[in-house]
């Protein structure tokens, strides 16, 4: 014992000694910068100690070099990169793996350059620099982990924090804000601020966006992306100092389409959403990756729910569909899946009023009725909502019995599903970032399609392409050109007078965008046959180009018109016996028989319920899986978020029983097995995330005997915010339609 | 002291007329005093006791120093002649019933928080399934939560 | 109350069968005395009827009628001594009575008889829940 002793105080004595040069070392964690001369001074004696293999670029960062000679290299921690020029040093770090904290850069936005947290340390700078705004240049060597970052950062931080409230436990941004995680790596763990904190006036920016100004760090992406995306001039930095906020510049609302993405893009809880405010905890959430309907874009979005009940909706990065944004139809109709929701079979009886009944009964009255009517007398009519298996079961189930008279509500009275190009965006939603033209007829992207309008926008901006539009007078968010009312405008341009007809041969890559609106004219077949004369004559489609583009309204338009829900004659519904609508809420049900038997299946009691006979409830989109294809001709999938509501079945369930009852059985008992079906119809729509390009021959169908009558166009989309049976139940979506537009 | 209670009651026959005054007699629980011994001895116990106050029920709380035991020298008539139990005492009296302070429940009433201060109730045990008091999950409980995390459609308003 | 059952206790061991079926025969006697007390305790007059209660009993106890060991029986009736002591003690909640003799192995399907004959096992499904 006393020799261990004795030894272990020679060894205390000689460390003391040891280390008296290193008094003042650094404290950090990382143990090669406890010694930073010492593998500064000696890499040439030592073995190169074996580096980590290089890290995967954060968040799957995609880069492609335009041009190879454009590559140059910096060094990230010591690792070699290899970057296309023009990158700054934040987007190199990333390539190099490393995540630079930050709060005011965003990757889709302008830079600003404000907050500093994303400073690092490059070498032969005298003062570490702001990552997100430095140009990356050849051979530079950025450090993001010394000491001096760090202490930099930890700066930055504590002067965010100094106003920044303590009011995390109440904040909705709780658990995923950005302010909340950086602090926890740069944060102190004591304030050094003693005096009284800054505090800000709430601002009202209408009723999707909460405002807690007080938490604000004024990173101005919000105010960035009202520009520059949004664009609408809405929010903007006021005062200076400690005196500055974000803020409306007169008291007004936030007016745009996209404004629930400043949520989102929002580091702290300045700005939160203000029907999901004090709701749930984002932790007690299931997100369930799936599909947006609310529109014919198909946004990915993430349903986040808890329990039986959907919480709130966020987008999810697509770049070739949304990016990261979603309308605000899009995000906040969730509250009307919990309104006015169909949850027991119900049959009218003789005095006119519904009783609940059981499935067996209902199904065996729709199947007796059914069995009645001669086959030409049976209509079917899918709605704007409807998941293409389900579609496709109904089909299947009308042909069985004999009718053809099976359609999907939005298509028209005559759609033409034979040429698949003429009802898809054929240069996809992606691809309308190459065009320098855009020639508009009857559709106002802004309200049938916002994601679209985004990228129309973005186009705009960055490079100053030329926007023409054809239709009623509307509001655009970008510099258009209004060239007429009607139709005749676009024979106009089509015979080769109107004076746009140069700005579309002289453009590179020329884009017609044609609103699926027209489909429910008359005259729609001469107004496609003029707008492919305009494509022909302006070398619009060529095989490297197709700016043919027919903008649809409907999350089931596509897919109905794939698996070719096509009526066999224009006027079935006025002499239907047996109407199956299979959430058809906006047919014009007037012109209906008076006798006729309808039988309504679908989620809502909308405005189709008030006329049935027979309701069949059903799944909402949130809940079942099903296949729906964009206007691009992209087919996802959604997937359950939560469980149905009721007694309510699947869409193709219902009909496949219905079937059965009836005496005709489909063949299949799965989803497997009428995807399967499915293949055989439309092969596409199993190629799920995948665009399938409309294949068609240069030479178009030109021929038409119709007459364009002279009607003016109509807007497609009157109120933005409620368009369907979901959104029309949801209370958000009436107060929006109520606050933002202005009867 | 029997002398004073039919001076009294003269006075009041007198001042009041035979039938009010028996109307009062019978109000007051005095026919009931011929069934009920118990109401009887609170009854012969009240004289010359002094009323300290009435809570909201119409209970009457009595005090009685001097010659009473100590210990009995607080009571309450109740309100309710017929059935009467001791939970019908709210809880501002119950203290200066049971000797734990002095105040008197109006006093104590000051104290009863506003915001969330709740009605007091007496125990109904034992009267029937529809009084009793039945938790929040119970299958009884008329107030059960709705657990329907959403809003059914009403064919009703459709006409 | 209804504590006057029995307590549970190990009966001897039934020598024969026969004495095992005795017994099998008075404690489903004994179980149906007891059904009015259970029907009283746990609320379920608006639920379910004596004699449907008394059938469950019964093809809880058919359940078993392979069973010829009488050590066996002696052991399953211990068990189903155990579990009407149980019930009648209150030691258990409504929802239990309700999810085990009441709704039975079938779940809230109830009507369940001759209409869906010759039907698909998909159409059987789909009656009964949309997640089967």
């Amino acid at each position: 014992m006393g020799l261990g002793l004795l030894a272990s105080r020679t060894l205390k004595t000689s460390r003391i000694l040891s280390s008296q040069y290193s008094r003042f070392r650094p404290i950090v964690t990382k143990p090669g910068l406890q010694s930073p001369d010492a593998s500064a001074a000696a890499p040439a004696t030592q073995p190169e100690p074996t580096p980590p293999p290089p890290k995967k670029p954060v968040g799957g960062a995609r880069f492609h070099f335009t041009n190879p000679d454009d590559a140059l290299e910096v060094f990230v921690d010591g690792f070699p990169v290899k970057i296309p020029k023009g990158m700054t040093v934040l987007q190199a770090c990333e390539i190099a793996g490393v995540d630079i904290p930050r709060f005011c850069y965003h990757s889709r936005l302008s830079i600003a350059g404000n907050c500093r947290m994303c400073l690092v340390e490059v070498e032969k700078s005298p003062k570490p620099v702001a990552s997100c705004a430095m140009p990356a240049l050849p051979g530079m060597k950025i450090k993001t982990d010394t000491p001096l970052a760090k202490k930099a950062r930890e700066g930055v931080m504590e002067f965010l924090l100094m106003n920044h409230p303590l009011d995390c436990p109440i904040c909705d941004q709780g658990g995923e804000c950005d302010l909340q995680d950086q602090s926890m790596a740069f944060g102190s763990d004591r304030g050094r601020f003693t005096e009284m904190k800054r505090s800000v006036v709430d601002k009202n920016l209408g009723p999707l966006v909460k405002t807690v100004m007080t938490r604000c760090i004024q990173c101005t992406r919000c105010v960035r992306f009202a520009t520059e995306v949004a664009g609408v001039q809405d929010l903007g930095m006021l005062g200076r100092g400690s005196g500055e906020e974000i803020g409306t510049y007169v008291e007004k609302l936030m007016t745009s389409e996209l404004s629930g993405n400043v949520i989102d893009i929002c580091p702290v809880g300045a700005l939160t959403s203000k029907p999901f405010a004090f709701k749930a905890r984002n932790w007690e959430l299931k997100g369930t990756e799936t599909i947006d309907v609310t529109d014919a874009v198909g946004s990915n979005i993430r349903i986040d729910s808890r329990g039986p009940e959907v919480m709130r909706i966020l987008p999810r990065l697509n770049e070739d569909i949304n990016e990261e944004w979603i309308s605000d139809k899009t995000r906040f109709c969730y509250d009307g899946l919990k309104r006015q929701r169909l949850n027991d079979p119900m049959i009218r009886d003789a005095n006119g009023r519904f009783k609940a009944v059981s499935w067996r009964d209902a199904l065996a009255v729709v199947a007796e009725v059914a069995l009645q009517v001669k086959p030409e007398e049976i209509v079917g009519i899918a709605g704007k909502l409807s998941d293409a298996e389900s579609m496709m079961a109904l089909k299947d189930l009308l042909n069985n019995m004999g009718s053809n008279n099976v359609w999907c509500e939005g298509t028209g009275t005559s759609p033409n599903a034979d040429l698949r190009y003429r009802y898809l965006m054929n240069s996809s939603i992606a691809g309308l970032e190459k065009a320098d033209v855009f020639l508009l007829v009857g559709t106002q992207p802004r309200v049938e399609a916002a994601m679209v309008n985004a990228r129309i926008r973005k186009t705009v901006r960055a490079s100053n392409a030329k926007v023409a539009y054809i239709g009623p007078p509307t509001e655009f968010n970008y510099d258009c050109q209004h060239l007429g009312t009607g139709p005749q405008t676009l024979i106009e341009i089509a015979e080769g007078r109107h004076s746009f007809c140069s700005a579309i041969s002289n453009a590179k890559n020329p884009a017609i965008i044609v609103g699926a609106g027209l489909f429910e004219r008359d005259d729609k077949d001469a107004i496609f046959a003029a707008v492919e004369a305009i494509a022909k004559n302006g070398n619009v489609i060529r095989p490297d180009w197709n700016g043919f583009n027919v903008l649809l309204l409907n999350a089931a338009q596509a897919a109905a018109l794939d698996l070719g829900l096509v009526p066999e004659s224009s006027n079935s519904i006025e002499s239907a016996k047996f109407l199956y609508l299979m959430g058809a809420d906006d047919v014009n049900l007037d012109k209906v028989p008076a006798d006729a038997f309808v039988v309504y299946q679908g989620h809502h009691g909308d405005q189709s319920v008030y006329r049935a006979n027979v309701i069949l409830p059903s799944a909402a989109f949130s809940e079942k899986e099903g296949t729906y294809e964009n206007t691009e001709g992209c087919s996802q999938q959604t997937l359950p978020a939560v469980p149905t509501v009721g007694d309510a079945r699947d869409d193709w369930k219902i009909i496949r029983a219905l079937s059965e009852v009836a005496g005709i059985r489909l063949p299949y008992d799965t989803l497997g097995a009428i995807r399967s079906r499915m293949r055989t119809v439309a092969p596409n729509l199993l190629n799920t995330d995948e665009i399938e390009p409309a294949a068609f021959g240069p030479s178009l169908s030109l021929d038409c005997s119709q007459k364009i009558s002279s009607t003016p166009f109509k807007a497609a989309v009157e109120n933005f915010y409620m368009t369907d049976s979901i959104t029309r139940a949801s209370k958000i979506m009436a107060q929006c339609s109520a606050m933002l537009l202005k009867k | 002291m029997a002398t004073t209670v039919v001076k009294s009651a003269l006075q009041a026959i007198r001042e009041r007329g035979l039938r009010t005054f028996l109307r009062e007699l019978k109000d007051d629980g005095f026919t009931k005093c011929f069934f009920d011994g118990n109401l009887l001895q609170t009854k012969i116990h009240n004289i010359g006791a002094t009323v300290v106050g009435v809570d909201k029920f119409g209970n009457k709380y009595y005090e009685k120093l001097g010659d009473t035991q100590a210990g009995r020298h607080r009571w309450v008539e109740y309100a309710k002649k017929d059935r009467y139990d001791a939970s019908q005492v709210p809880p501002e009296w119950h203290g200066w019933l049971h000797f734990i302070t002095d105040h008197t429940g109006d006093e104590l009433l000051m104290l009863k928080p506003k915001r969330y201060g709740v009605e007091h109730k007496e125990n109904l045990s034992g009267k029937g399934n529809e009084f009793i008091y039945h938790s929040k999950g119970h299958a009884l409980n008329p107030g059960q939560r709705d657990w329907t995390r959403y809003q059914s459609w009403q064919p009703t308003k459709a006409e | 109350m209804a504590f006057t059952l029995r307590s549970v206790k190990v009966p001897p061991n039934s020598a024969s069968l026969e004495e095992a079926r005795s017994r099998v025969f008075d404690f489903f006697r004994q179980a149906c005395r007891s059904i009015p007390t259970i029907m009283d305790i746990y609320n379920l007059d608006d639920v379910v009827t004596k004699s449907e209660l008394r059938s469950s009993i019964s093809s809880e106890i058919r359940k078993n009628s392979h069973v010829t060991n009488p050590k066996v029986i002696d052991l399953l009736l211990f068990k189903g001594m155990e579990e009407l002591n149980n019930i009648v003690e209150h030691a258990k909640q409504r929802h239990h009575i309700i999810g085990q003799y009441v709704l039975g192995r079938q779940g809230l399907a109830q009507d369940l008889d001759t209409k869906d004959e010759g039907t698909s096992d998909f159409l059987k499904n789909f009656y009964k829940s949309n997640y089967l």
